[in-house]
């Protein structure tokens, strides 16, 4: 038999198919049901948070409680204040365990709220706003997040995310890397959520301690002169919703609820 | 905000890699196919007995060898193809290219040869500096090259 070199007419080694219908078909694939699975596995982390009775919850804050950092001399005197308006302010956002306040030095003007009832507040946030109210009204934001047991949620989401994306790709795959931008899409949708939620309750909670809502969007109107506008798309991939947005939410709903702004008490000088 | 780094992380490479990987890819195809005409008359097999009968002038050992890199695009494909499973097109025409590539130096290292034989690729992973991770392939052709004592008159 003689050998005949000669060129094959066509490729069979490689698919002729475009390289990005593969490629577009498995990302918008796996990323919906990333999402899925985050709703699902979400709402059922909120269905167990709801139905978990006080002791567990108890028991599970003990397990996960921040130890209050060391509290400066020199934010003594606001703590000492601060304390004294969140305690005023726990009967009407119906938190039954013991709140901690830790004034920090910070030049972001910022709240959080830890698990194990402990409330950090930046210095910077006595800057932003002009009145007792207006502080009440950040105060009693964090009061709800932790009424609403959030951080309880907050871990429960990402105790289930992790599992579910470490059994599905592998630890630290690439997988897991090329999917992140879509589970970050779905815990970003769920804070702006929650975050909401949480400004809704703190009007409730104002209006039972003061009688009134004044102040309420002091905090808010500040942030939004100091940002300025940002683009509108940054608002879907934002954990909080915008300032403007948070604004007009707030007096929409004392509108609807039929709360009047009274005459704010001032903040005192530090 | 730091999203949108997460974002700009993410995709920059991956259109970057799409873009210029598709860009190398056509080129080099293109030169592959054009060598491959140029060369079908220098016969590579991987026989072990030889096509010609004359007597053999000499013989020697020749390689070619290639390293083709990945690119993010196509690294992202294969990314999501490992959770779904079936085959990884985005690979196959990278290793396609390489074992081309790889025979055409093979061809192009001896030009007076009149065959050549024995011809065997191995395909080797360049590993990047995290473990299992890929960056480049590198196929190796290697093979005995023919050289037949040139008969005045022979075809």
């Amino acid at each position: 038999m003689k050998y005949q070199a000669s060129l094959p007419e066509h490729n069979d080694n490689i698919s002729h198919e475009h390289p990005l219908k593969d490629f577009v078909l498995i990302l918008a694939g796996l990323s919906a049901a990333i999402l899925v699975g985050y709703l699902a596995l979400g709402w059922l982390v909120d269905v167990v948070v709801d139905r978990m009775s006080p002791q567990t919850e108890a028991r599970l804050t003990q397990l996960m409680a921040w130890t209050p950092p060391k509290g400066e001399v020199a934010m003594r005197p606001r703590e000492v204040w601060t304390q004294a308006l969140v305690d005023g302010m726990a009967k009407c956002a119906g938190v039954g365990e013991p709140v901690t306040v830790r004034v920090n030095r910070s030049e972001t003007p910022n709240a959080m709220v830890a698990p194990g009832g402990l409330v950090i507040v930046h210095s910077a946030l006595f800057d932003s706003v002009q009145s007792e109210n207006g502080m009440a009204f950040v105060l009693a934001h964090e009061l709800s997040h932790l009424a609403h047991r959030d951080h309880v949620r907050a871990i429960g989401r990402a105790l289930v995310l992790v599992a579910a994306a470490t059994l599905l790709t592998g630890d630290g795959s690439a997988a897991a890397s090329v999917l992140l931008p879509a589970q970050h899409l779905g815990e970003a949708g769920y804070s702006r959520g929650r975050e909401s939620a949480a400004d809704g309750k703190a009007l409730e909670i104002l209006q039972c301690h003061y009688g009134h809502t004044g102040g309420a969007t002091e905090f808010f109107e500040t942030l939004q002169r100091e940002e300025g506008d940002v683009p509108a798309f940054a608002h879907y991939l934002a954990s909080h919703p915008s300032m403007g947005a948070r604004i007009a939410a707030l007096r929409a709903s004392m509108r609807q609820a039929g709360m009047k702004a009274g005459a704010v008490r001032p903040l005192p000088q530090f | 905000m730091e999203i949108l780094f997460l974002l700009a992380f993410w995709t920059i490479p991956v259109v970057l890699g799409y873009v210029f990987g598709r860009m190398a890819e056509a080129k080099h195809y293109r030169s592959i196919i054009a060598r491959e005409k140029a060369f079908v008359h220098l016969p590579a097999t991987s026989l072990k007995t030889l096509l010609g009968d004359g007597p053999v002038a000499r013989s020697e050992l020749v390689t070619g060898s290639v390293v083709i890199s990945i690119d993010h695009f196509k690294k992202a494909a294969s990314a999501l193809r490992s959770v779904v499973g079936g085959s990884v097109k985005s690979y196959e025409s990278l290793l396609d290219r390489a074992k081309r590539e790889a025979l055409l130096r093979l061809k192009e290292s001896c030009p007076g040869a009149h065959e050549i034989v024995n011809v065997r690729l191995e395909t080797m992973a360049l590993a990047g500096s995290q473990p299992r991770q890929v960056t480049g392939v590198e196929v190796l052709a290697y093979g005995t090259a023919i050289y037949y004592v040139e008969q005045a008159g022979a075809a």
